[in-house]
């Protein structure tokens, strides 16, 4: 499956930033007509018209039912939500733009800066783009550990989607059950590796020393919460109420991803995947999906990643015995002009960065996120919906205002 | 109907008789608000780490409930607003005008944990009780409400 990741756009030219099964590369813009979703990505969306006894429902920029800030312009006439229109613009930190001009290292902080709750995968994505530049070969200690906190970073963020669509659902001992075992990983991320959201672990060419019999204390105490998880997870499926809002709601198809490109759990609940860790060779990555489409398919894949991300972590354990003092990599800061693209499989899809370096000095870069992708889809998702299925549809694509406005 | 006059003396002679007018801000939230305290929380244009770590508040694990601190989802209804990070550009309107909403006595709690977004001190933000930077996390926030509250 090929998807348009993003648009590069330098000296009033444009190029296509694609990617087809393993391959990820540029494409001259003469192919733009291949994709549908390049009129979404380069903003030419129309514009809505009202008519008739429509009006405009603003949600946001500063709003209760929203944790960010940005803005739900829904289009209704009282009920049902005929259109739907979502400005991210309220939530950009221009961090690209921050990073032009900056060196590997604080970019890389930068870059961690994105999203805090995908900051490892961003962290991985940079640091791999520069890697790739620079054809710097990381050690299997930095490849493993890698591999692992990419993992740890996915059970937490789902076990917070699923959180958040109990909420919804005011199943209120349930979520209040998955936040606690959310903060619980996060407390235990901070015990083991400094910080609640993995942040400054990572490093170009390296990682910060974790000794391996510390990863296996961390993994048997994430066992035990991933475990706790599963139980109440499997006892809230009982509940038909809960389940019922959750099924037949924001049902997507493949034509949907036709005109979008968007990827991670929302494709994988329609039957397809393009998930960047069937291309790895450390461990077997079977993807799971469901055919649905709705809130309810998106929220058992993510329930049954959780298990496959734990069983992941333990099979690279087995395979990773020894465990190395790292040494930073020096990155020349000569003349020459490198370019390198990196990629990350993050809990809502693939994360792509593009880097143009001078040196060790940041040129240009591009970062395709999934959240850019999924409000698109939200969108079109949204459309006849009744309000009361508004949660419910959003917090199921587990998109994030600051992953998609940056 | 008899017991109304009793109820209203009593009320009289205990009631605590707070001056809203003058007094720092922080000696006027310990008055007001010692028992319970109702939160409003802003994204203004972070980068998620503090919006989820005050969603980690809702956990039992703090039991917030217990203390007197409540969550609203309008800045009307709130005693102590919590700014999460710097706000970006298109931000500083709304915060100033979520800050316009408040009823009075109010509070200004400022998060930061990076250096993007503009300075809250180009700002002028009133009635600021706390001022966190770094690295923040849930307990750090709950147990800096309790202070503002002055239980802690």
């Amino acid at each position: 499956m090929k998807r348009l990741l993003g648009i590069i756009k330098k000296h009033n030219q444009e190029q296509l930033l694609v990617q087809s099964g393993s391959f990820v590369g540029i494409l001259d813009e003469s192919q733009k007509n291949d994709f549908k979703a390049y009129s979404i990505l380069s903003d030419q969306k129309q514009s809505k018209s009202i008519t008739g006894e429509l009006f405009n429902f603003r949600l946001g920029p500063l709003s209760g039912a929203s944790l960010e800030c940005g803005t739900y312009n829904i289009y209704t006439y009282g009920e049902r939500m005929v259109d739907v229109d979502i400005d991210i613009s309220y939530k950009s930190r221009g961090i690209e733009n921050l990073m032009c001009g900056k060196n590997t290292t604080h970019a890389l902080t930068l870059s961690e800066n994105v999203c805090a709750n995908f900051a490892f995968s961003h962290s991985v994505a940079f640091s791999r783009a520069i890697e790739e530049a620079y054809k710097i070969t990381i050690s299997d200690y930095c490849r493993f550990t890698r591999l692992i906190l990419i993992e740890v970073e996915r059970i937490y963020n789902h076990i917070f989607v699923i959180s958040r669509l109990a909420m919804a659902a005011a199943q209120k001992v349930y979520a209040s059950h998955l936040i606690y075992l959310f903060d619980d990983l996060l407390s235990l991320n901070k015990k083991f590796f400094q910080s609640r959201f993995l942040k400054g672990i990572n490093k170009i060419g390296s990682m910060n020393y974790i000794p391996i019999s510390q990863i296996k204390i961390f993994v048997e105490q994430l066992d035990k919460i991933v475990n706790e998880f599963l139980k109440i997870y499997e006892f809230s499926l009982k509940s038909v109420n809960y389940l019922d809002r959750l099924h037949n709601t924001g049902v997507l198809t493949i034509n949907d991803f036709d005109d979008i490109n968007f990827d991670g759990p929302a494709l994988k609940a329609i039957g397809y995947y393009t998930d960047i860790r069937q291309f790895e060779s450390d461990f077997d990555f079977k993807p799971i999906v469901e055919t649905d489409g709705d809130s309810l398919a998106r929220m058992i894949v993510r329930a049954k990643e959780v298990q496959q991300s734990l069983n992941i972590i333990k099979s690279l354990l087995e395979k990773f015995k020894k465990d190395s003092l790292e040494l930073d990599v020096n990155l020349y800061n000569d003349s020459k002009t490198r370019i390198g693209i990196g990629q990350c499989e993050s809990p809502s899809g693939t994360i792509t960065y593009y880097v143009e370096l001078t040196g060790n000095i940041i040129d240009y870069v591009y970062i395709s996120t999934s959240s850019m992708f999924l409000f698109n889809t939200i969108e079109k998702a949204l459309k006849g919906q009744i309000f009361t299925d508004f949660a419910f549809t959003v917090d199921s694509f587990g998109a994030f205002f600051a992953d998609a406005a940056k | 109907m008899f017991l109304w006059p009793i109820y209203g003396i009593s009320k009289y002679y205990t009631k605590k008789k707070v001056d809203l007018t003058s007094g720092k801000t922080n000696t006027l939230m310990h008055k007001c608000f010692k028992k319970s305290m109702h939160v409003f929380a802003i994204d203004v244009g972070c980068d998620n780490e503090l919006t989820l770590e005050f969603y980690s508040l809702l956990s039992p694990k703090y039991n917030t409930h217990r203390f007197g601190i409540f969550f609203t989802n309008t800045p009307k209804h709130a005693d102590l607003l919590a700014i999460l990070s710097r706000p970006t550009q298109m931000m500083v309107d709304p915060l100033l005008e979520a800050i316009n909403q408040m009823p009075q006595p109010f509070g200004i709690m400022l998060l930061e944990n990076s250096d993007i977004g503009i300075p809250f001190e180009t700002l002028n933000i009133p009635n600021v009780v706390a001022h966190l930077k770094g690295n923040i996390d849930a307990q750090t926030i709950f147990s800096t409400m309790l202070s503002v509250m002055g239980r802690w």
